[in-house]
Order: structure tokens, then C-alpha cells, then sequence
């Protein structure tokens, strides 16, 4: 009798074996590879006929390697995609809203619609197809070292006794005041990136790029004021030079106490969560002309294969991995990031990233169009490279501001060219 | 006609030779091809002529990732000639301590040179760095190390050197053992110093490895960036931003890959001269 | 009583002075691994951790197959580095000590390819790879490096120094090449052998563009592909972590270094330095 059981067992996973859906995922290492990890586990329970093996692809090199791969036609059936190179990709994903009915029980409109709008203009491409999911998301704002601010007796909005967000000049007078208070060295961390300078002019009003994508600093005088402002934050000790003059990482000066604030984003909440000796806070970043923040991360879709089978298993995963209440909840659960999705309640089990999904959150809606539009370009992706080190050559005082200007000027006019027009 | 290949000592290159084809040869050969290309490696590559080589006449950062790579082969090339030669000289006899020693210093050669160089730019930080740190303590002003050009050009250097000292040290300790006990046996019976003996005997034997370890040094700073990138990234501004590092951040920052292979065309030849120049200079002198 | 000579005295503090500077990094980066996160930010900076920690070697071990990467790893180091050393050897006499058409040639084409970099020429390598059928296969991290043009040039600058009267008088008592190669060359060249094997190793030990190329199965990860997936993006990865990996990955090559050694240094002093 036993025997016949085994061989009806047998004889059962016979087509469960062979008849696996075999999957390729290529991730970026690190906590994206944790969190994927997790969804992919749940997965399983639901759909045991899908396998998905996951690949960790070094992260600087992700880029490179995923492009050799396409160029040979290997690409894996499903890939997280990095912001800035995404619109690069779109020709090579799935149209993600010919599944979304039959797997989600939507609309693609709905589907697309419960996104913050930064989200969605990123997922969704000029015909209206939907060519990713979100999954890594991220929003610029600031973090508080909450005892220095105690200590120094200044509430900051929206957690710390404060509602509004600061005004510049109040953001400046805030810094200087907790500096004192603390007799600490410098005030604000920040990392040397373009989107950083990006994210600070607009804020105070001035567009790095305008609507039609021209380069516009050299030629707004309230710009180039705006950029001495910058650089004399670092003469005056509110920002860290070495932090774009030499790159250091900026988390080391606010973990080791020698800032009050960072402006970094959600991404950072694991890792300060880790410090248990210091306590951190996310606030609102400060609202001049405009209110707002660049949005980023990573992206996931599905290749065009050409393989039907392969193609509709690795959409259904798509889909759930970045529906809310589904596999997407597992993966921001454990990689602490903050959701891509309008009103939606993630219990992450620790509430300082319910203030993190708030805070950003706000500043996502508040975000106006243009600023993840213009961003969405090849121009800008191309010009991030250039504005690092042209403007750190003038914190560090090697070149001047005009000089910079120009050149940054040279650049865009270069990479115009090369691109054949403004896109 | 196979013994004329076997008397010539032909065959025994022939090995090496159909790796050095396959694996090195053809990609340099395709290099030289795709540098007439545009191309993002995403969309088809398009034609473009001479368009690539034209573009770096006026980028002047190319131009100027030259003239820093010859700076750092001024201050840095010396240091990881001498420095090695004087452990090689210290270690090169086989006792115990020696033996140790060698290890130890080549160590950081061994270690992934992303991980050793951060340890780096946490020791030179300027704010939170330990040497800082101890610099005022002591009572001395803290050093700029990766803020200012010129000492950050100082520090580029001695973290290459800790980083390649390994390699050198052992062609140096290499040479040295070839050389024939003989030779020293004759300087001794004719009465001279240590000095001299290094001087007038070991030294002009070391001439093949003293080519080797030049070259090495030079095509090191000129083909790698590991350093440079984990250290300053270039910075600050342009000012350690060397053609190799360059040349990585337009193919895979920005995907220009046709106009890199450009500059890695013009910049191959450029140190090849170079090599030849120095290697020249030295055996003049 | 011994008098203590001058010179030894210069030797020593030479070594000493040298040894903290190049030890210092590596002292930092092991002490470094065993901090927690407060500590490794903290300021000022310690030189001891205050309370040590296995935190960092926890995470960074976590779901890892670290005894298959050593595998993965041993077997291209040891593979390739035997084929390095003999081929290379074998080149290094032909280029230095060869008589026929075009050896000049090849010798400038050994320094020439000393200056490209892997980084430079992934894209066509990639292409000739995956056209020999060698992704996802461990020959693909050891077949395009068997040839190492540092290796090849190294041992071409060391054979050039064997006297030409040693093999000529081997000529004369009427061994053939392969004979003069083995009994003479071979023997003489320890030293260059030994350099070679540990040069050899650590770049195999070490590499990161083929593996990153040719490998997309976690079975086949080596030890410098896992460390570099382990960093992940920017934030996420404290570097407790990505430091307690570097040290697991830097004591088995100082063990080895040592090991090689003895080995060849035995090889060399029973062989004798004279011809």
C-alpha cells in the first residue's frame, strides 16, 4: 500500500517538476538582494510552479553588465532598474498593464493612479504603457540629530514640536543656532551629488534645467547668487568641505556627531537605525519659492524575452512584487524603504519609518511635475558627472564660480550634440 | 622547418602566444575599430569617422587627466622605484625575519584595493581621521590631506605606493637572487664597502629589473584607478582626476563607449612613448 | 661583546618606520571589523575596539556560501596559476633568449598590452567569451589569463640575465633545446617561479572584471564577486560588514603567501644562486 502512495506522489510532482516556470532575476546586492530575497520566499507558497533564481549583481557594476547582456541577447527575465538609466530600458521591458487585470483585478489607470505622481511619470512611458513597478523608492529629506536639538532648545517640523516647514532663512538660522548650542564643528551633511544642487537651487527657486531642458545657470543672475550662497556655506563651517570637496561619506560626520543635520533621504533610515547611541529623526527639508524633493532609486520590470511562458510568469511576479499589500510590502518590510504608493500603511514594526513614509510622503505630493520631468532626461543623467566636479573644484577654491558656469555650459552644449537634440 | 621553429626558441613562445591572440590582441584590435563609433552600448552603434578624436581636441579635461597622470608619475613613479628596491634590499635574504617581513609587506597587495583605500581615506580624513586626530593631540595643525591639490596628489602617491609596494619589492627581491653570489664574493676580496659594492656591482646587475619595475610602476598609473577612484574620486575637482579614471567615467557613467575607446587609443600611444622616453633617460644616464 | 654595526642600525629603523606604515591600514581595517556601528563613526576615532563585536562577520556571512566561493576561488587560482607560471616561463625564454622572425615585435607588443586595462577592454573580451561558450563556466575566469602581460614581462627582464656562454656550452655538449630548457633554464629560474606563483595567485585571488563578466549563478560566485555584491547600493550596508568580509578574504592569502614560501625558497636553496 505505502508503495502505491509513493508512486502516486510520484507520479503527482512529475508535472510540477518539470513543468517549472524557471525565472532569472538580477538585483542590485546588498539590502535589495535581502528584500527580494524575502518576497521570492513568500512567492513560492503561492505559486510552487514558478522558480526564481536570484542573482546579486555587484551594484557599481550593474549598469555595465546588464547592458553587455542585452547587447547579447541573454537578458534575465526580470531586472531592478536603476532611476536615472530607466527611460534608457523602456524599449526592452514589458508592457506590465496587459497583465494588470488578470493579476491585480484593476485597471492599468488605477494601477498607475495610486503612485505618487513622481512615481508614476517614471513607470509609465509616452504611450501609455507601463513598463515597470516600483520598488526601491526613495525621497530626499532631512535628519535631525533629535539631541542637539533638544539641547539647543529648536523645534523641527513635522515630529519635533513643529508643524510648518522652515523658510530658507530660518533653515539657516536654525543651523547656526544648534551649531552653537553644541559647540559643534559644522552643521549640515550633505552628499556631493548633483541632485543635492539640483534639489537645493529649485528649492530656492532656480531651475538647473528648464521645462524645455535648457541649461540655465549661466544665464540667471539670481542663479549664480544662489551658488555663492552654496559655496559660502562651506567657508562659514554650516556644511562639511571634505564632503564635496573629497567625497566623504556624509553619514560619518552626522554619526560621529560632528553635524546636527544630514539632508539625505528615506534610504537612510536603516542605516541609522543601527547607531543605537545617537537618536535620529526625518523632517520636512525647507520651503522657499518652491516646496519639494527629487525622488529615486530603483525601479523593476520584466524583459521582453521572447518567450511567452517565461514572459507572462515573470509579469505575475512583477506585478505582485510591486502591488501594495502584496509581495511589495515583504520587500519594504525589509529593506526599511519607504512605499512608492499614495495612503498606503505598511507595518514595518517600528514607527520611526511611519515618520519617514509621512514625511516624504508629503514632499512627494508637494513635488511640482517638472522636477521629476526634466530629471527623467538623458541630458541630466549625462550632466550629473560634470556639475560633481565642477562645483566641487570651486568649494575647494580651485576654480572660480564663472569659470565653472562656463563650463558647465560647454558640457551641456557637448552632450546636446552628441544626443542629437534635447531629450 | 619544425627544427628551424625549435632551434629558434619559437615554440616556446607559441602558448603563450595563442592566449595573448585570443583574449588581449582582438579586444585591443575591436577597441581601435569601435573608437570610429558612437555608441551608449544600448542602441546600435553609429558611424561617426574621426568625429571621437576630433571632440578630444577640445575637451580640455582629457587634456588635462594627461598633464595630472604625468604629475603623479613625477611624485609617485620615484617613490615605487626606491622604496621597494630598499626592502628588497633589506629582506632579500632568505632567513626568517626576512621571510616574515616579506609577507607582511606584501600584504596590502594582496587586499581588495576598494576595502584598503577607504581605511585610507578614514585615516587621512581631515575631520574625523585618526592622523588628525593624533596631529592635534600632539599639539600640530591637522593636514588637509584630500582638500587641497597638491597634498592630495602627495596622498594619491603613498597610498599607490602602499598598495603596489608587494609587487615591486618581490621583482626586486626576484632580481636580486639572480644575481650570482660570485660577483659580490670578487668586490668583497677587492676590499669594498657595502655602499659600493651596491653601488659599482649590484646596482648596474639590476639593470633588467630595474627596466621591469619602472615600466610596471608607469603602466599601473597609467592603465589603473582603483586608488584614485575609492580615494578622492578625482577630486579635489580635476586636480587627481588622472585619463584613466576619466576614460572609466565616460564609458560607464555616461556610456560613451566609442568616444572612451577614443581616448584609451590616444592615451595607449601616449604612454607607450612615454615608457620608451624614460626607459631611454635611464639607460643613458 | 657583538658590536652593533651602523648599518644594521639604519636597516632596522628603515623596517620598522615602513612596517607601521604599511600596517597601519590593514591593523585599522581588522580592528575595524569587529567594532559596532557607533564605534566605527565614533568620534575621535578608536585604535582598539572599546566593546568587540562579531556583528559584522554575523551579517556578513549571513546567507552566504562562503565555502563555495573559496572554492570556486582556489580552483581558478590554482588552475590558472599553474598554466600562468609554466606558459609564462616558457614565453619569458623564447622572448628574451629566441632567434627568430618578429621576436622584437613581440617583445614591444608585451609592453604595449602592460597598459591596457581590463576595465578598457571588457566590452570585446565579453563578446569573445561568450562566443567561445565559456559564461557561467569556471574556465572562463582562468583561459583569458593564463597570458598576464605584468608575468610575461617580469619573466622576460629575468631571463634576459642568464649568460648566453651557459646555454651556448649546453649546445656544445649536445643537448637539445627542450633539454637546455628543462635542465638549465628551468632550475635557474626558481626564484622567477616562485615570484611568479605568488604574483599569479593574488591576481586570481584578487580579480573582479572576469568573474564579473563571465559568472551569473550564485554557485559559481568567487570570494572578490561576493564581497562586491555584499556593498550594495550606496547606504543599507554598514562597513563593519563589508570590512569583516575584506579580512575573511585577505588572512587565507597571507597564510598562503607564507606556505609558497617555504616551499620555493627550499627549492631555491637546495638548487644553489650560482651557474
Amino acid at each position: 500500500m505505502k508503495r502505491w502512495w509513493t508512486f502516486l506522489v510520484v507520479l503527482l510532482a512529475v508535472p510540477l517538476v518539470f513543468g517549472a516556470i524557471k525565472l532569472t532575476l538580477w538585483c542590485g546586492g546588498g539590502t535589495e538582494r535581502r528584500g527580494l530575497e524575502a518576497a521570492i520566499a513568500e512567492y513560492k507558497k503561492i505559486r510552487p510552479d514558478v522558480e526564481i533564481e536570484l542573482i546579486d549583481v555587484p551594484y557599481a557594476q550593474f549598469d555595465q553588465k546588464l547592458r553587455l547582456a542585452i547587447l547579447s541577447g541573454d537578458m534575465p527575465d526580470l531586472a531592478t532598474i536603476t532611476y536615472p538609466y530607466a527611460p534608457g530600458y523602456m524599449k526592452y521591458m514589458l508592457d506590465l498593464s496587459l497583465y494588470v487585470k488578470e493579476v491585480l483585478g484593476i485597471t492599468p489607470q488605477e494601477f498607475a493612479d495610486s503612485m505618487y505622481d513622481v512615481v508614476k511619470m517614471r513607470v509609465v512611458d509616452e504611450k501609455g504603457a507601463i513598463r515597470y513597478v516600483p520598488l526601491h523608492f526613495t525621497m530626499q529629506c532631512l535628519w535631525v540629530n533629535v539631541d542637539y536639538f533638544k539641547k539647543a532648545g529648536v523645534p523641527y517640523p513635522p515630529f519635533g514640536g513643529r508643524t510648518e516647514p522652515w523658510t530658507w532663512e530660518e533653515f539657516m538660522d536654525v543651523l547656526k543656532k544648534v551649531k552653537a548650542a553644541n559647540n559643534i564643528p559644522y552643521a549640515l551633511s550633505m552628499q556631493r551629488t548633483a541632485e543635492r544642487l539640483f534639489a537645493y537651487l529649485a528649492i530656492r527657486g532656480v531651475k538647473t534645467l528648464d521645462e524645455q531642458l535648457n541649461f540655465t545657470l549661466d544665464r540667471d543672475p539670481k542663479a549664480k547668487q544662489l551658488l555663492q550662497d552654496f559655496v559660502n556655506m562651506f567657508k562659514e563651517n554650516i556644511m562639511v568641505p571634505a564632503e564635496w570637496i573629497a567625497a566623504q561619506d556624509p553619514n560619518m560626520a552626522l554619526i560621529g556627531g560632528l553635524t546636527a543635520v544630514l539632508w539625505g533621504g528615506s534610504w537612510n533610515t536603516l542605516d541609522l537605525l543601527r547607531v543605537t547611541d545617537k537618536k535620529f529623526a526625518p523632517a520636512y527639508l525647507p520651503k522657499d519659492v518652491y516646496w519639494l524633493s527629487l525622488e529615486g532609486g530603483r525601479l523593476f520590470g520584466a524583459f521582453k524575452t521572447g518567450n511567452k511562458t517565461r514572459e507572462k510568469a515573470a509579469a505575475e511576479f512583477a506585478l505582485w512584487v510591486g502591488w501594495k499589500g502584496k509581495g511589495y510590502d515583504i520587500y519594504l518590510k525589509t529593506t526599511y524603504h519607504m512605499s512608492a504608493y499614495k495612503n498606503h500603511k505598511v507595518d514595518y514594526g517600528n514607527p520611526i519609518m511611519d515618520q519617514v513614509q509621512e514625511v516624504c510622503g508629503k514632499l512627494a505630493e508637494a513635488t511640482p511635475k517638472w522636477v521629476a520631468d526634466v530629471r527623467n532626461s538623458e541630458i541630466w543623467s549625462r550632466l550629473q558627472t560634470p556639475i560633481n566636479n565642477q562645483m566641487s573644484a570651486v568649494v575647494a577654491g580651485q576654480m572660480s564660480l564663472d569659470e565653472a558656469l562656463k563650463n558647465l555650459r560647454n558640457e551641456y552644449e557637448r552632450i546636446v550634440k552628441e544626443l542629437g537634440g534635447k531629450r | 622547418m619544425i627544427r628551424k621553429l625549435v632551434r629558434s626558441r619559437f615554440l616556446f613562445v607559441v602558448p603563450s602566444l595563442i592566449f595573448l591572440a585570443i583574449f588581449v590582441l582582438f579586444p585591443i584590435i575591436d577597441i581601435f575599430r569601435m573608437s570610429f563609433y558612437q555608441w551608449d552600448l544600448l542602441t546600435p552603434p553609429m558611424f561617426v569617422g574621426f568625429e571621437n578624436f576630433r571632440m578630444m581636441l577640445d575637451d580640455k579635461w582629457f587634456w588635462n587627466s594627461i598633464l595630472v597622470s604625468l604629475k603623479l608619475l613625477v611624485v609617485s613613479v620615484p617613490l615605487t622605484f626606491f622604496v621597494p628596491l630598499g626592502l628588497a634590499l633589506a629582506l632579500y635574504k632568505e632567513t626568517t625575519s626576512s621571510k616574515i617581513l616579506r609577507a607582511l609587506f606584501y600584504w596590502p597587495y594582496m587586499m581588495p584595493a576598494i576595502a584598503g583605500t577607504t581605511m585610507w581615506k578614514w585615516i587621512l580624513s581631515y575631520d574625523l581621521g585618526i592622523l588628525n586626530y593624533i596631529m592635534k593631540t600632539l599639539g600640530f595643525k591637522p593636514v588637509a590631506w584630500l582638500l587641497k591639490p597638491t597634498p592630495a596628489l602627495v596622498a594619491v602617491s603613498l597610498v599607490r605606493l602602499w598598495g603596489l609596494t608587494g609587487l615591486l619589492m618581490m621583482m626586486f627581491i626576484t632580481g636580486l637572487q639572480n644575481i650570482s653570489s660570485e660577483y659580490y664574493e670578487a668586490a668583497m676580496i677587492d676590499g669594498a664597502n657595502k655602499w659600493q659594492i651596491f653601488w659599482h656591482v649590484t646596482f648596474p646587475l639590476l639593470k633588467n629589473t630595474n627596466v621591469l619595475v619602472l615600466t610596471t610602476s608607469i603602466a599601473h598609473l597609467f592603465r589603473d584607478f582603483a586608488v584614485i577612484y575609492a580615494l578622492t574620486g578625482g577630486g579635489p575637482g580635476y586636480s587627481t582626476m588622472v585619463t584613466p579614471l576619466y576614460i572609466y567615467n565616460s564609458a560607464f557613467t555616461q556610456f560613451r563607449i566609442g568616444y572612451a575607446y577614443a581616448m584609451s587609443v590616444v592615451f595607449l600611444l601616449i604612454s607607450l612613448m612615454i615608457t620608451v622616453f624614460s626607459i631611454r633617460a635611464r639607460e643613458a644616464r | 661583546m657583538k658590536k652593533i654595526k651602523l648599518i644594521d642600525v639604519v636597516k632596522w629603523t628603515f623596517l620598522i618606520v615602513m612596517l607601521i606604515f604599511y600596517m597601519l591600514p590593514i591593523y585599522y581595517a581588522v580592528v575595524s571589523s569587529f567594532k559596532s556601528i557607533n564605534e566605527i563613526y565614533s568620534y575621535p576615532p578608536t585604535l582598539f575596539p572599546k566593546k568587540p563585536t562579531l556583528q559584522g562577520y554575523v551579517e556578513a556571512i549571513r546567507g552566504q556560501d562562503l565555502l563555495t566561493y573559496l572554492k570556486n576561488t582556489l580552483f581558478v587560482a590554482v588552475v590558472a596559476t599553474a598554466l600562468t607560471v609554466i606558459t609564462t616561463v616558457m614565453a619569458g625564454y623564447g622572448l628574451a633568449k629566441g632567434e627568430f622572425f618578429g621576436r622584437i615585435f613581440l617583445n614591444r607588443l608585451v609592453v604595449l598590452t602592460l597598459f591596457v586595462s581590463a576595465q578598457v577592454i571588457m566590452v570585446p573580451l565579453f563578446v569573445i567569451i561568450r562566443r567561445l561558450g565559456l559564461i557561467n563556466n569556471l574556465w572562463g575566469l582562468i583561459l583569458p589569463a593564463v597570458y598576464t602581460p605584468t608575468a610575461t614581462f617580469t619573466a622576460i627582464q629575468y631571463m634576459k640575465e642568464i649568460p648566453n656562454e651557459l646555454l651556448e656550452s649546453a649546445k656544445i655538449d649536445g643537448a637539445n633545446e627542450w633539454q637546455i630548457f628543462w635542465r638549465i633554464v628551468w632550475p635557474l629560474s626558481k626564484p622567477l617561479v616562485a615570484a611568479l606563483t605568488i604574483f599569479s595567485f593574488t591576481w586570481r585571488w584578487n580579480d573582479f572584471v572576469l568573474p564579473l563578466l563571465v559568472v551569473n549563478r550564485r554557485s559559481l560566485y568567487t570570494l572578490q564577486l561576493a564581497l562586491a555584491v555584499i556593498q550594495g547600493e550606496y547606504g543599507g550596508i554598514p562597513w563593519n560588514t563589508i570590512l569583516a568580509f575584506s579580512t575573511l578574504t585577505i588572512i587565507p592569502t597571507l597564510v598562503i603567501f607564507l606556505l609558497f614560501q617555504r616551499f620555493f625558497m627550499r627549492g631555491i636553496m637546495a638548487g644553489g644562486l650560482k651557474y
